[in-house]
């Protein structure tokens, strides 16, 4: 990580309280000298973190008399601007940790669990250098985008854990739809498209003790806010934003509100009732651009062409390939 | 190479569909499955599509196919063939699979392998991953000791409770 890099946590964290008081009285001036009293840092300490969050995309009118008074905000998933859209009692998006730049925010919410980071926190960042895809692949992470892990924490039973990842489908899906109205469709397993071109993919990780979850780290990637014309050329063909579809710009923020929303009660339900991915096939069988097209399946066990024709409720998916076979497939990229 | 569980399911499939028969050529083995005449409906399921892990096919299923043909090589043979070592030394470990999934020896396709025969582990070294769905289950050892048989070919298939690595305890 860069010295450039900023990171902000839970409240408690100075900076996040600094912005906290501002952001709670937005139309007054606040002096240097309140927020040094009521953050118990120096004066100087605070003109330091407002330049910080100045370097974020924050915007200050500032008088060496009255203070300072808090004039734009970023569309970025500060804790405190999330804070704003996670109800009282909700997990996801409880406690958000936020980078300007990381790695992988799998990565790091790795190191997260390892601080015992609650079930629900998310870790997230404005960019990230090394994206992470299936099996290594890179996934490009430029700002605009919403990168983000979802740490969860619960005892479920390790067979069904593969559920998470098409409950995370779902619920990106759904948070879309209501903040866009875009047309997405999910491509088998989990990733979603637009217009045929990619604009999300999952890739969760998980460590189970014995047959039990100890925690699974989901990463979203989300190619919202990105300009179609930032793509790289080899990419063109494959992605998309929904930006590049979108006469408004889009906002992570509302995104990001609405995905925890629906991910706390996805997760609930699976947590509490047993409800997995059984739960929502329905839903994502009207919203698969999989089921019904000839597709080809390159699996680890070798490439399958046919006519996708079901899923089931453990996520498997079958392919009737041209002599009249069904093939049942767990896992692999399904290309067109 | 398939496993029991989706030979089940083939049947399931066949069963539930108006195919008569199905043939499978796979690298490592040919599989053929075929219905009994129209006239002779073998089997009365009653149930709607079951999820893949529902035990009530088991039973059924085998008496709606005679003689299902399976011819396997390698793989899934090797755990038979040396029963003695695996039946009574109890110094060594069996890692088996938590859920179904495609195993995976190493990270990613050009890196190496999370541990080779020999490789000494704690219980928190990660010796393999089975995906599912995207999902990677970073599986460790749960114990101390050395790696010293590997059940499992990279990019294969894996059932539920399947044996994939043999630990000598230290």
């Amino acid at each position: 990580m860069g010295t450039d890099n900023i990171r902000m946590t839970e409240t408690g964290d100075v900076r996040q309280q600094i912005l906290e008081v501002l952001l709670k009285e937005r139309d007054a001036f606040i002096s240097g000298n309140e927020l040094s009293q009521r953050t118990g840092v120096s004066r100087t300490a605070v003109w330091k973190h407002i330049k910080a969050l100045e370097t974020a995309g924050f915007r200050f009118a500032s008088s060496t008399r009255v203070g300072y008074r808090l004039t734009e905000v970023p569309d970025l998933l500060f804790p405190a601007l999330v804070a704003e859209r996670v109800p009282a009692g909700q997990h996801i998006g409880r406690k958000v940790v936020w980078y300007s730049e990381v790695d992988s925010t799998n990565r790091v919410a790795a190191d997260w669990v390892q601080e015992n980071a609650p079930h629900g926190t998310v870790v997230t960042a404005e960019t990230q250098t090394g994206g992470k895809g299936r099996r290594g692949r890179g996934w490009f992470s430029p700002a605009g985008g919403l990168w983000l892990s979802v740490i969860f924490r619960a005892p479920i039973p390790v067979r069904v854990a593969a559920d998470l990842t098409l409950l995370t489908s779902v619920a990106v899906r759904r948070a879309i739809v209501q903040e866009t109205g875009l047309p997405v469709q999910i491509k088998w397993p989990n990733d979603l498209l637009l217009h045929g071109k990619k604009i999300c993919g999952i890739l969760a990780e998980i460590r189970a003790d014995g047959e039990t979850l100890q925690h699974a780290v989901i990463g979203v990637g989300l190619n919202s806010n990105i300009p179609a014309a930032a793509f790289p050329h080899a990419l063109t063909d494959y992605a998309t934003s929904l930006a590049a579809y979108s006469d408004q710009p889009i906002s992570n923020l509302q995104l990001a509100g609405r995905l925890f929303s629906e991910l706390e009660q996805l997760f609930q339900g699976l947590i509490l009732h047993g409800q997995g991915f059984g739960h929502v096939l329905d839903e994502w069988r009207a919203a698969s651009a999989t089921l019904g097209r000839r597709v080809r399946v390159q699996t680890p066990q070798g490439l399958v062409e046919g006519v996708a024709t079901d899923i089931n409720a453990g996520g498997i998916l079958y392919v009737r390939q041209d002599n009249g076979l069904v093939v049942p497939i767990h896992s692999g990229d399904v290309l067109f | 190479m398939l496993k029991i569980g989706e030979i089940r399911e083939l049947i399931r499939l066949l069963d539930e569909t108006s195919l008569s028969e199905i043939t499978l050529e796979l690298d490592d083995m040919k599989l053929y499955l075929k219905k009994p005449g129209v006239d002779a409906p073998a089997v009365v399921t009653s149930a709607p599509v079951l999820p893949a892990a529902q035990p009530a096919p088991v039973a059924v299923a085998p008496a709606a196919v005679p003689a299902p043909a399976v011819s396997a090589t390698a793989a899934s043979v090797a755990p038979a063939a040396n029963p003695a070592e695996s039946a009574v030394d109890e110094n060594v470990h069996i890692v088996t699979a938590p859920m179904v999934g495609t195993f995976y020896r190493a990270p990613a396709p050009d890196a190496a392998p999370f541990v080779e025969r020999g490789t000494k582990v704690n219980p928190k070294t990660v010796v393999c991953i089975v995906e599912a769905m995207k999902l990677m289950n970073e599986i460790e050892a749960e114990v101390t000791g050395e790696v010293v048989d590997i059940l499992v070919e990279n990019g294969q298939l894996v059932e539920y409770g399947q044996p994939l690595f043999k630990i000598k305890l230290a």
